[in-house]
């Protein structure tokens, strides 16, 4: 019996550094789930409000924006094919009654308490929408979230569930690479849309392959693209870039586009480092490698608690080398105030971006989108934070809502699964709180939907996010994915 | 005759009662595969293939006494070494599954040598290493061009072979459920097989009293590293089976991290540590206490006890606590308890002792020892 | 039969055993007596092959302490180790079937054989070891010991925890053994009056050394001998 217990003492004291692990983010291994996680979100909200002047300068083409959010002309159009799905039928049945869409989200295990407030921000926007419009097509909207502790083998559970249980119309706003991964050849071959999933990796946008799938995020690409033309922009003399980034799925996507993209613009890439997924001390080793090659310019692709520790550990390295002072662009899944306000000095002047409003700042209160949005919020969950993870949420709603509605308008007999993915992959939308000048277009050439962006700067005196320039868009610009194999 | 009424172990009742129990068992699984839907049916093959990891561990754990919270690592290797013949090297799936026995069974042999000389505490603690440093292997760049590295390997498929009964892709739910029930069924079949016999008795008296097993003349080296190799088998063939499954392998699914041990550990001592069903019914409570705290809907957290506050690790305090329940009320874990609730009814009475003249005239009977129905 | 020349065998820093000599011959049934902790469970241990240990153990032109506990066992040595070391969670039945562990040939024959030395463990056949009582289970060390026919037996503190009575019929089991079957005997014990009722030659051992050796009988007479290390 003695065995036995100490096993059962083992397991415990096991389980509860585990559960302690993944809260700190300590170096445990699961707490890389957590950071991971934070990396594939966006943390849209902390940024000061939109530059609302139109922008007519070079940095941010407006005539490209008003080329690409123009309708998708005819041979433009996404037509999905539902004779290559196992029931052709149930692709094209009408869906009667209320219109249930799943989802699947942490919201125990270590990565809930940057996630959890999705479901918050995911749910608001639907019980707006029952409230104020008693749904779409007349009919009611009903949210289905699941649980699945980032881990992609529960997602496909849970997903399972939701299309065989629950039957849901729809699958919509799914959070995670993985987990996405995990169910995008299940749910392309069953034909069943799973929309809008919240992560930045290229595979959401293989029209091709997995018509079925959408992204809702900024591809990792573009952002690293705009950094790129911002740099280039304020200081055309950039000749040196550097590279740090953690060494997982999200940072190597990253890492790959920008080895690319300063080729393309001439620029010589001087230093490569890489932080692991479980690190969360201080990378002095890595940033001491990185002044010592003096570049231009640095983009840092830091997962969650990483963020600050990079942005502190730069401070001192800037210290200890007075001749350091290159543009440092950090990705905008760091876009948190709560990250660059504990990093003290270190973060002072750091470049990240958004493509969403600063719903937190006091001086957008007064855009009827933000109050509509923390209306909402606040009644489905009053204590959470309503910036940061929930907007995405909202955001991933209101997609979705207006997929509903095209779908509603182009098939007047009734909305079945092939319309929605046609709406979807078709979709010309401008969400409410996307900042003046984005929107949301999608068709046969175009895989993603937001492909624009506004660079911000944080100003640690005042401890907010500043513009810097104004919101530049590349819509249109990414095409379509295609897998390799 | 008054309740509980007696019957004889090995008597004709006995035996009824065996056959029931197994019956009903198979009748639930096959009326499963045939009219549950796939969602159900996934649910049950992904129980199944814990399952069969815990009947591994079992034999390791609850059997031999050898405490192992490396036993990720090696669903974990079953599972890469499928993905990486597959997707790498374009094997059919069917084939990976023999490579990674071998494999598993080689690695596990070579990880129980510390069991040889550490106990307790001290082997927990190499075994925690053990499955930590698989995943830090897993990231690694220098080994990402057979890994994957912190991507993993995507885009697994096995597809039913013509030469089954099931349609294409429609039936891949069933597919993967039938065979991970065989695969289960011939683990436990091992798994008690062995457990009953001579070399069972050993692993029993390796845990019972290590010193007093040796100097009955039982090889403790032969016996540690034989039931690790065989326990790291038989995980890694339900990795192998999980991989294909989830279509993919990264070094973030949970049971390839220590998290995937824990939960193993969990399911044997909640099934029951060394009862043959134990790690049956440990991976069904595991499973379905899962499925039923991730099933949020309306409120947040099991019961709403932890409404609106969303802490972290939630499931691991729902099986944190159920363990301290299940060690301190019921030992033997749930098996034990259903055995306790049994015996209100029926009491299982040993064999009649056996004449020495009669037992000369056959073999020995197969033993019944604590670990047998 | 056995020979211990400057045997050693130290726990980490600590050495029990300072070099100590020692023989049994064929039959003989030889005891070594001794206090707590002067390190006669060492002694066995050593033998056995169940601890790290120095000097030579010749056995019958075998040199013990190069070899292996199963080793050991399978040139005829068996033990019953200190405090029964009874496998608890296996019945009766298996707790002799791993005493035959290292045969394979005729091991219904000797079940038998026990079974009928033993009538208490035949009745008990099927239930578990942990539930026998304190002398059953030393019948069953003893009898799990036989299993393996060794040709030296060694008993580590028989008479723990039984009552004199038992240790009494226990002892005269033991010496039924060594006459029956001719196999030698070394038996560590405490209880020294009783262990050199049934000894044909004793040693004393005190603090890892061998103080006294002699006959049973002349220790038995030895009144300073009795009185310094034996608690008499």
């Amino acid at each position: 019996m003695a065995h036995k217990r100490l096993m059962a003492v083992f397991v415990v004291a096991a389980l509860a550094a585990a559960a302690c692990g993944g809260d700190d983010e300590t170096s445990t291994t699961d707490a890389a789930t957590p950071t991971t996680a934070a990396a594939e979100t966006t943390a849209p909200a902390d940024t000061e409000p939109a530059d609302t002047e139109p922008a007519a300068d070079t940095t941010a083409p407006a005539d490209t924006a008003a080329d690409t959010t123009a309708p998708a002309t005819d041979e433009n159009a996404f037509v999905v094919d539902t004779e290559a799905c196992e029931d052709p039928d149930a692709a094209n049945a009408v869906i009667e009654g209320d219109i249930k869409i799943g989802t699947s989200i942490p919201l125990t295990g270590g990565p809930a308490a940057l996630f959890a407030p999705f479901a918050d921000g995911f749910q608001a926007y639907f019980d707006y929408i029952n409230a104020t419009e008693g749904g779409v097509n007349g009919q009611t909207l009903v949210p289905i979230v699941k649980d699945d502790q980032y881990t992609a083998d529960i997602t496909k559970t849970n997903v399972d569930s939701l299309v065989f249980d629950d039957e849901v119309a729809l699958l919509s706003g799914i959070i995670g690479s993985p987990n996405n991964a995990a169910i995008q050849a299940d749910m392309n071959a069953l034909c069943v849309p799973q929309l809008w999933a919240a992560t930045g990796a290229p595979s959401w946008g293989a029209v091709d392959v997995y018509p079925w799938t959408t992204g809702l995020l900024v591809p990792y690409a573009v952002e690293s693209r705009v950094f790129l033309e911002y740099a280039t922009g304020e200081n055309p003399d950039v000749a040196t870039a550097a590279l740090f980034y953690v060494n997982n799925e999200f940072g190597q996507a990253y890492a790959e586009a920008f080895k690319a993209q300063v080729e393309e613009f001439g620029i010589e890439l001087v230093a490569e480092e890489t932080i692991d997924v479980t690190d969360s001390g201080a990378p002095s080793g890595q940033l001491t490698n990185i002044a010592a090659a003096n570049p231009d310019i640095v983009l840092a692709v830091p997962l969650g608690a990483q963020c600050i520790a990079f942005m502190t550990e730069l401070g001192n390295v800037k210290a200890a080398n007075p001749d350091f002072a290159p543009a440092v662009y950090q990705t905008a899944t760091c876009a948190n105030q709560l990250f660059f306000g504990a990093a003290g000095a270190g973060g002072d002047g750091v470049l990240t971006s958004s493509n969403l409003v600063d719903v937190a700042n006091p001086e957008n209160a007064s855009l009827p989108a933000v109050s509509t949005y923390l209306e909402a919020f606040t009644s489905v969950n009053a204590d959470a934070n309503p910036a940061g993870i929930a907007v995405a949420g909202w955001l991933a709603g209101e997609m979705t809502v207006a997929t509903l509605k095209k779908a509603a308008e182009d098939c007047p007999e009734g909305i079945t699964r092939a319309c929605i993915i046609n709406a979807a992959r078709n979709i010309d939308f401008t969400p409410s709180l996307f900042r003046e000048g984005l929107s949301a277009v999608m068709n046969a050439g175009d895989g993603f939907i937001a492909e624009g962006t506004q660079i911000i700067s944080w100003d640690a005196a005042n401890q907010v996010f500043v513009d810097q320039g104004d919101v530049i868009d590349v819509e249109g610009t990414t095409g379509v994915y295609t897998p390799a194999s | 005759m008054a309740w509980p009424k007696d019957v004889r172990r090995g008597s004709a009742w006995h035996r009824v009662g065996q056959l029931v129990l197994f019956g009903l068992v198979a009748l639930f699984f096959i009326r499963a595969g045939l009219t549950w839907n796939r969602s159900g049916i996934g649910q049950l093959t992904d129980m199944l293939l814990f399952a069969t990891a815990a009947v591994g561990l079992n034999l390791l754990v609850g059997v031999t006494g050898q405490i192992s919270l490396g036993h990720s690592a090696f669903f974990g290797l079953g599972a890469y070494t499928s993905a990486v013949l597959v997707g790498q090297y374009g094997w059919t799936p069917g084939w990976t599954f023999p490579v990674s026995i071998v494999l598993c069974f080689a690695v596990g042999m070579v990880v129980g040598l510390p069991a040889l000389r550490l106990k307790g505490v001290y082997l927990a603690l190499v075994s925690i290493a053990l499955a930590t440093t698989f995943t830090q292997l897993l990231n690694w760049d220098r080994l990402a061009w057979l890994t994957g590295g912190p991507i993993g390997i995507k885009g697994l498929s096995y597809l039913p072979p013509s030469w089954t009964p099931f349609d294409g892709r429609a039936d891949l739910g069933k597919w993967f459920f039938w065979m991970s029930l065989v695969v289960f069924v011939i683990c436990t079949l091992i798994a008690s097989s062995m457990i009953r016999s001579r070399f069972g008795r050993s692993m029993v008296a390796v845990r019972d009293n290590e010193t007093a097993a040796a100097v009955m003349g039982v090889n403790l080296a032969a016996v540690k590293t034989l039931v690790f190799g065989l326990s790291a088998a038989m995980a890694g063939i339900a990795g192998s089976i999980f991989a294909m499954k989830l279509t993919l392998v990264e070094p973030v699914v949970q049971f390839f991290t220590l998290f995937g041990s824990i939960f193993l550990l969990v399911m044997v001592v909640l099934g029951g540590a060394g009862s043959t069903w134990g790690p049956l019914v440990g991976a069904f409570i595991f499973v379905y206490v899962r499925d039923w705290a991730s099933g949020v809907g309306e409120g947040n957290g099991v019961l709403g006890l932890f409404e609106g506050t969303r802490i972290g690790g939630l499931g691991g305090i729902v099986f944190g606590v159920l363990l301290i329940v299940i060690v301190f009320v019921a030992p033997f874990g749930a098996v034990g308890l259903l055995r306790k609730a049994r015996a209100k009814v029926v009491r299982v009475l040993p064999r009649p002792p056996a004449l020495p003249t009669v037992a000369n005239a056959q073999e020995p009977q197969p033993p019944t020892t604590v670990v047998s129905g | 039969m056995l020979t211990v020349s400057g045997l050693t065998a130290s726990y980490g820093p600590v050495q029990v055993l300072q070099g100590i000599d020692f023989t049994v011959g064929d039959g003989e049934i030889v005891v070594i007596l001794g206090a707590n902790g002067a390190g006669k469970t060492t002694t066995m241990r050593a033998i056995s092959g169940t601890m790290p240990r120095g000097g030579t153990v010749d056995f019958a032109g075998h040199e013990l302490t190069k070899l292996s506990p199963d080793a050991i066992v399978r040139l005829g040595v068996a033990q019953v180790p200190q405090g029964r070391g009874t496998f608890s969670d296996l019945t009766v039945h298996d707790n002799l079937m791993v005493g035959a562990f290292t045969r394979s040939s005729k091991v219904t024959e000797d079940l038998d054989r026990w079974y009928s030395v033993f009538p208490r463990l035949a009745e008990r056949r099927e239930q578990k070891a942990g539930s026998l009582s304190g002398g059953e289970q030393q019948m069953l060390a003893i009898a799990r010991a036989m299993m393996s026919r060794p040709k030296l037996l060694l008993c580590d503190e028989p008479s723990l925890g039984l009552a004199p009575i038992i240790t009494q019929d226990l002892f005269a089991r033991i010496t039924e053994l060594n006459q029956e079957s001719g196999m030698a005997v070394l038996l560590v014990e405490q209880n020294a009056n009783l262990a050199l009722k049934i000894a044909h030659r004793a040693y004393v051992l005190d603090t890892g050394r061998i103080v006294a050796s002699g006959t049973a009988a002349e220790l038995q007479a030895d009144e300073t001998i009795q009185a310094a290390y034996l608690g008499v």
